[in-house]
């Protein structure tokens, strides 16, 4: 016997950190469809659609992540009101003054969340000391907005355009629900003036919207989901107990995994700020087909990449100071980006990683020019590149996964030592499903950029019907595949 | 064709609305139909949008197995109880306590090896060994490694004890360091014809140019004597064997040999073996008094496969002592299907392959572990295995139908679902395959164990045991229900 609850009903409305607020709850359905139905009432009135836009935005993270809503408020209010300051000081020292004051505040929000275990655990290890690790929780997107804030304050001190007047528009930039918990990480400059403009989604809108949100849903809650819990989890979480094969098809699983969690998110975030009408980059254009380091950075989380390139590497030096230096500001640029994806030391070393060959790629560039061009043109060589960059990537991968190091080194030493194509005919047994998916994944990967594209340009025949249609089945595929309590995003705590 | 173009300009934001609506409404109907008519066409359970504000009245699960303290009461959760002898076999439920089925719990489960402990508590020279049989849940010696720990802490001893010539998961072993070389090859329990019989460790390896090196590493007190034996099967004639660089000359006669290679303070071992015919078990690293644990664990078993032990082997081993105990630790991998529930096929099986160690080494005591936890996914949720407490009731059963001790590992280390908190904590103790707890994990279940046996011990400070003819003397006999 089933009955209404309504003390259930109202608890829904809180926030339950055992069931925080992602796109894959039925509580997001009754979100969406109460904010898109008043967003579209508002249509012709932009302040309060602003408000309207804000309130749901900071409700959701609410629901995401607790009180620490009131973190976004608060660092929207300071870097508003810094940001204004800047523009309007007089003196180059007034404004670098108010610049360092917004870093400092914005790093050390940053830090103090993100960090401080971590260097208490260092203390504790090199100095002898007893300090006890404290109790923190990560706000959920700190390390996204923290970014916005950043470059925001940074462009307006370069002059690079005029703070916003209107504070609700700040904060709308910085707490906007599809991209508040895994990003983008979204620039002002190209955000806050969409919001000026009228409501409008034309077609092509409406199908790459959709195309976006459903197949980033699909990468994230079937194919990445499946073989998280069916596969990569656990093998990665002791990887001594499996074979050499096992070890290696879980890197390439992972490989797969962190794709279409990363970038269906972020596909989500896209289509649906597409059908707000507001346009965000892309993100990820298919980065496993990089024929080199240097061009993955340039697919693989794209708004990443290109803010540690305007903000760091650039402010560094870039590679105006000569080649060593040029090579020096590589690596720094990649192990601190590796350190702001989590707190440990594998992720130092996954960044350092990515440095030193970023710094290698360069120096293999300037030393064989001739022969590269020659080459690059060349499908043997193309396919060599790609190959490699790949396996570098997977390489550098299992220090990303893996708990601590100890663990990323038994899953090496397993592919090194224990590798035997013996017990193909027993894994092919016990996990054909997991090689459907993973190859299902990476089919969805080499699916050219363009043409998703020429399809959609076909959309406009399509009936409303249809779209409805596809999507019941995707959510019918969904439950079919659900893993039960929500995954979570891997990159969530980032 | 200019006014498709004009089409696909104008403005849709209509549609986003249209879609959604539409979406969520026949969504919102096709939950209200699945929770109104019980419908689970195409899971739609998984997705429903409105199973968070609905209440299920129904009436609340009796808990099948709900581990007891020892001084709650023991009531009998379980229907067939009334054809059991109530109370004793209540026992198996209790948490962290060898039980021994006896309405007198005053008196030590074990009771001979309880008293062996006291012998080496009172400074005699003496050897209390250990056989642990398990499977990949004792891997790498995980749980032995702390339970042989705190034992030896507490009675004396030192030593990894039994390493088995080649094992999987001998780079991750901490107690020893262990390396191989040279062509080897193995019989093993999974094996139809064997040219040699079985030792406990279900592997039987021959060589004729293998080498292997071991370095205790338990201890690092560099002053304690340590023996290091060789355990192999029957060869004709003269054996040689290159012992730490020297040649040595021995016999190996009998079904099972011990022979002493070397009795040094050094930790470290290394053997060469050109005698293909030769069958090679392990080795053994052990003090001269003390606790021995030997680990035996086999992946993938159930004990079945204990059963493919040659008796006389097992009665040779009795015969000279060599084992106090012997401990059972299987059941992870009898469920291998998430909604089993009946194990009689099992336990008929088991009960066979008990019989006839028990009969083979009458003067052994032994020791039913019970499984640990272990997880599967059921539709959204990963909980304990649905056959669970039907599996600890089996293996209890087992015990107390062959004056068996038992444990109930399930119960101590928390019940229900204590695999998927294990695995959810932060740091981890088991691994995401819900099955093996980690080594965190396995240090927590060794030292429950240790914690066990200590507290049996502790008895027989206020109340010796009674020592007769064997262990069968000390326990009721039960007649099967």
């Amino acid at each position: 016997m089933q009955s209404f609850d309504l003390s259930l009903f109202l608890k829904q409305f809180l926030y339950d950190p055992k069931n925080p607020l992602l796109f894959n709850n039925g509580f997001f359905v009754y979100f969406f469809a109460v904010f898109i139905s008043l967003y579209y009432l508002l249509r012709n009135n932009a302040t309060a659609r602003t408000w309207l836009f804000c309130f749901f935005s900071l409700y959701f993270f609410y629901k995401a992540s607790g009180f620490f809503v009131g973190l976004v408020l608060l660092s929207a209010v300071i870097d508003y009101g810094l940001s204004n300051a800047i523009y309007k000081a007089r003196t180059k020292s007034t404004k670098k003054l108010l610049l360092i004051t917004s870093v400092v505040i914005n790093l050390g929000l940053l830090f103090y969340f993100k960090y401080t275990n971590f260097f208490i655990a260092l203390c504790n290890d090199f100095l002898a000391a007893k300090i006890n690790p404290l109790n923190i929780l990560l706000p959920v997107g700190i390390s996204f907005y923290t970014f916005e804030n950043l470059s925001y304050t940074v462009d307006v001190y370069r002059g690079e355009f005029e703070p916003e007047q209107k504070f609700m528009n700040y904060l709308l930039f910085l707490s906007f629900f599809p991209k508040l918990v895994m990003g983008p990480i979204v620039r002002a400059k190209d955000f806050i003036p969409q919001l000026h403009k009228p409501y409008e989604v034309n077609q092509q809108d409406f199908s790459r919207g959709f195309y976006l949100i459903v197949s980033g849903l699909f990468k994230k809650l079937v194919i990445s989901d499946f073989l998280t819990t069916n596969f990569v989890d656990f093998i990665f979480s002791d990887p001594s107990r499996y074979t050499g094969l096992e070890c290696l098809m879980a890197v390439y699983g992972y490989a797969i995994v962190i794709y279409c969690d990363f970038s269906g998110y972020s596909d989500v975030a896209i289509g649906m700020a597409k059908w707000l009408g507001i346009t965000i980059p892309v993100n990820f254009k298919s980065p496993y087909q990089s024929k080199s380091v240097t061009e993955f950075w340039k697919r693989w989380h794209i708004s990443l990449s290109s803010w540690l390139q305007d903000y760091l590497y650039i402010p560094l030096g870039g590679n105006r100071k000569g080649k060593v230096r040029t090579y020096v500001n590589l690596f720094i640029t990649m192990l601190l980006g590796g350190f702001w994806h989590g707190a440990s030391w594998n992720f130092i070393i996954w960044g350092a990683m990515h440095g030193i060959a970023l710094a290698m790629h360069k120096l293999w560039m300037s030393n064989n020019k001739q022969f590269i061009d020659r080459q690059s043109n060349k499908t043997y060589y193309r396919l060599m590149a790609q190959f490699v960059t790949f396996q570098f990537v997977c390489f550098c991968w299992i220090f990303f996964k893996a708990v601590d190091f100890n663990t990323a080194t038994q899953l090496i030493m397993q592919i090194t030592h224990h590798f035997s194509l013996s017990v193909l005919g027993a894994f092919w047994s016990n996990y054909q499903y997991v090689i459907y998916m993973m190859a299902l994944g990476y089919l969805l990967h080499i699916i050219p950029d363009d043409f998703a594209d020429k399809m959609l340009q076909r959309a406009h025949r399509v009936p409303m019907f249809a779209y409805v249609g596809v999507f019941l089945v995707f959510v019918m595929v969904y439950a079919h595949f659900k893993t039960g309590e929500p995954v979570m995003p891997i990159y969530l705590q980032f | 064709m200019e006014l498709k173009v004009l089409r696909s300009f104008m403005n849709h934001n209509r549609s986003v609305v249209v879609f959604t609506l539409t979406s969520t409404l026949i969504l919102l109907a096709g939950s209200i139909c699945a929770t109104v008519f019980h419908l689970d066409f195409l899971s739609f359970k998984n997705i429903n949008l409105i199973a968070d504000v609905v209440h299920e009245k129904v009436a609340p699960d009796a808990p099948v197995v709900a581990a007891v303290q020892a001084t709650s009461s023991m009531s009998a959760p379980v229907s067939s109880m009334t054809q059991m002898p109530a109370v004793a076999f209540d026992q198996y439920m209790l948490q962290k306590t060898l039980v021994h089925f006896n309405d007198d719990t005053t008196r030590p489960a074990l009771p001979m090896l309880m008293e062996k402990f006291q012998k080496l508590k009172n400074g005699d020279k003496a050897k209390v060994r250990i056989a642990w049989l398990g499977d990949s849940m004792i891997e790498g010696d995980l749980v032995t490694q702390t339970f042989r720990k705190q034992l030896q802490q507490i009675f004396g001893g030192y030593g990894v004890g039994f390493v088995p010539a080649q094992s999987v998961t001998a780079q991750y072993r901490t107690t020893v360091k262990h390396s191989w070389n040279g062509d080897w090859t193995e019989e093993t329990f999974k094996d139809k014809a064997l040219t040699a019989p079985l030792f406990f460790s279900g592997h039987t390896f021959f060589t004729e140019n293998g080498t292997i090196t071991l370095t205790d590493a338990t201890s690092k007190d560099s002053t304690r004597i340590l023996d290091k034996y060789l355990i192999c099967g029957k060869a004709d004639g003269k054996v040689s064997i290159e012992v730490n660089g020297q040649q040595r000359d021995f016999t190996a006669n009998n079904k099972i040999n011990r022979i002493l290679l070397d009795s040094s303070n050094k930790a470290a071992v290394s053997l060469k073996i050109n005698n293909k015919k030769l069958p090679v078990y392990g080795m053994s690293m052990e003090p001269q008094r003390g606790v021995v644990v030997d680990n035996f664990s086999f992946r993938g078993i159930t004990g079945l496969e204990l059963g493919k032990i040659d008796t006389t082997v097992l009665q040779q081993m009795s015969n000279e002592n060599d084992y106090d105990l012997v401990v059972m630790e299987y059941g992870a991998n009898l469920m291998f299907r998430p909604d089993d529930k009946d194990y009689s096929w099992y336990e008929k099986k088991m009960e066979a392959v008990i019989k006839q160690l028990r009969k083979s080494m009458p003067n052994t005591e032994f020791l039913i572990v019970s499984t640990a936890d272990r997880a599967f996914r059921y539709n959204d949720v990963w909980q304990s295995a649905v056959g669970i407490d039907s599996l600890v009731k089996t293996q209890a059963e087992l015990a107390f139908h062959n004056n068996t001790a038992f444990y109930n590992m399930y119960a101590s280390m928390g019940g229900a679902n204590t695999i998927v908190n294990w695995a959810a904590a932060s740091p981890s103790l088991a691994n995401k395959d819900y099955i093996h707890p980690n080594q965190r994990g396995a240090e927590i279940l060794g030292k429950l164990l240790s914690d066990a046996f200590v507290k049996e011990y502790n008895k027989i400070q206020t109340k010796p045991a009674v020592t007769a003819q064997g262990p069968a003397a000390t326990q009721n006999v039960r007649n099967r229900k």
